[in-house]
């Protein structure tokens, strides 16, 4: 790869410890900032529902109250957003997707892609080797409370390593379906976590 | 991105080495550096592009800013204000000269874009320097034979904070298609007729059509300007899904 030019007068500002942390040209911010391409949705827990399809039948639905029962997990991630923030060792709470397949019996994902659907119609197809082995979960909690609706909540699906900035349209079908009334924050945004979150030792 | 909204193939962003052909002082805190990119195949009104600058020692830091220009220009219009202890503005602004090199990928975003193809009308609200891909919108607006009924409501500080403003005033001379209406929010001329103050729902429903002729939004400013006015937009009445926003985060960039 060619070495980047360097920028005339411009001067090395190394960060703390940390910033070994930190990818080329990101940098660290404590803040959480906000991506979203529309207006934060006033979703209101007892109007949200979440539902796992498969081709044409239902595989389970549940209501908050009833997902909120399912078995939790807790990770922590470094956020690298691709508009160059990045936020380390971020806690996030929720329930696996390895989890949601073992509650409807499934022993392993029934095909290689995943739709998400979410509120405001958004839709992401997600490969499943980035969902399984503990590589994403349905999040409801951040740093131990409750999502903000800024931030996604109540709750917020999963995005993928594959997606990066890049619409992913993919051709095969994705008869495997997950259904919520959650917010997707762009899907970029999305990416850049689970991006983390699939590179995290869990 | 949206399911509604069939997504525009994006070209592969390479980085590339453009070459500063001027420095616009627009503000005293804000600036446009015009760009000749070694390779442009256009871009959509409303994109932006990364920026990413590299010190001796490898070090280096990226920022996304704004593309001002309509994609009409050859020459690529980025308008950069001064964040506070922002490593990548204050070298912008203070360090960049006209012939220097500077590093940067796009066009990116698929989301935040409008051509006049898509026709109107259409609302933009910007809070601040926010105006910037709302200025790439309204430029190629202007260029379109067709004239798209279009609102621009942008708040500032003051009058001296506006951007782009003698040529806003240009634009809006002469074009009944297009409303021109400033919020100020800190500072005004005693003689101020505009709205003083932020923006309201009263300005909003007043300036923004009716919703029978299905306006699309496009919301560019700070994280809770935009946060103020798209809930606002949706307790009018409007449709959430033509409300299109674009938020600066709080650290800014």
């Amino acid at each position: 790869m060619d070495r980047p030019p360097v920028s005339r007068g411009f001067k090395s500002r190394r960060q703390a410890p940390e910033a070994a942390r930190l990818p080329p040209g990101q940098y660290l911010t404590t803040d959480f900032p906000v991506l979203s391409a529309g207006p934060t949705p006033d979703i209101r827990v007892a109007d949200w529902k979440i539902a796992l399809q498969l081709g044409g039948s239902l595989l389970g639905k549940w209501t908050w109250d009833e997902f909120e029962a399912l078995p939790q997990t807790t990770i922590a991630v470094d956020i690298h957003c691709v508009t160059k923030w990045t936020k380390l060792s971020t806690v996030w709470q929720g329930v696996s997707f390895d989890d949601l397949l073992k509650v409807v019996g499934l022993s392993e994902p029934p095909n290689a892609y995943v739709m998400a659907h979410c509120d405001g119609g958004y839709t992401t197809n997600l490969p499943v080797t980035d969902l399984v082995a503990g590589k994403a979960m349905i999040a409801t909690r951040y740093e131990g409370l409750p999502l903000a609706p800024a931030h996604g909540g109540p709750a917020r699906p999963p995005g993928a390593a594959s997606l990066l900035l890049e619409e992913r349209k993919v051709a095969a079908k994705a008869p495997l379906h997950a259904q919520g009334r959650a917010r997707v924050l762009g899907i970029a945004w999305l990416s850049q976590l689970w991006r983390s979150l699939a590179g995290a030792a869990l | 991105m949206t399911a509604t909204d069939a997504p525009l193939q994006q070209p592969s962003i390479a980085w590339q080495t453009g070459r500063v052909q001027a420095i616009v002082t627009e503000t005293s805190r804000v600036k446009s550096i015009i760009l000749q990119p070694a390779n442009w195949s256009g871009h959509w009104p409303g994109q932006h592009v990364d920026i990413r600058l590299t010190a001796d020692d490898g070090y280096q830091a990226e920022r996304s800013y704004s593309i001002a220009s309509p994609p009409e220009e050859k020459l690529l219009a980025l308008t950069v204000e001064r964040v506070e202890d922002g490593e990548v503005s204050s070298y912008l602004l203070d360090e960049l000269q006209v012939g220097d090199a500077l590093e940067f990928r796009g066009p990116i975003g698929l989301h935040f874009i409008w051509s006049q193809t898509r026709g109107g009308p259409i609302c933009l609200v910007a809070g601040g320097t926010g105006i910037t891909p709302l200025m790439a919108m309204l430029r190629h607006r202007r260029r379109s034979l067709a004239r798209i009924p279009a609102s621009l409501i942008y708040s500032a500080r003051s009058l001296a904070d506006v951007v782009y403003r003698d040529e806003l005033a240009t634009m809006a001379r002469g074009d009944r298609d297009l409303r021109l209406v400033y919020a100020l929010t800190r500072e005004h001329p005693s003689d101020w007729n505009g709205h003083r103050g932020r923006v309201n729902e009263a300005l909003l429903a007043e300036n923004s059509f009716t919703r029978e002729q299905n306006p699309t939004f496009f919301i560019c400013g700070p994280t809770g300007f935009v946060e103020g006015i798209s809930s606002m937009l949706v307790k009018l009445g409007f449709d959430p899904l033509a409300i299109r926003t674009e938020r600066f985060g709080p650290t800014g960039a």
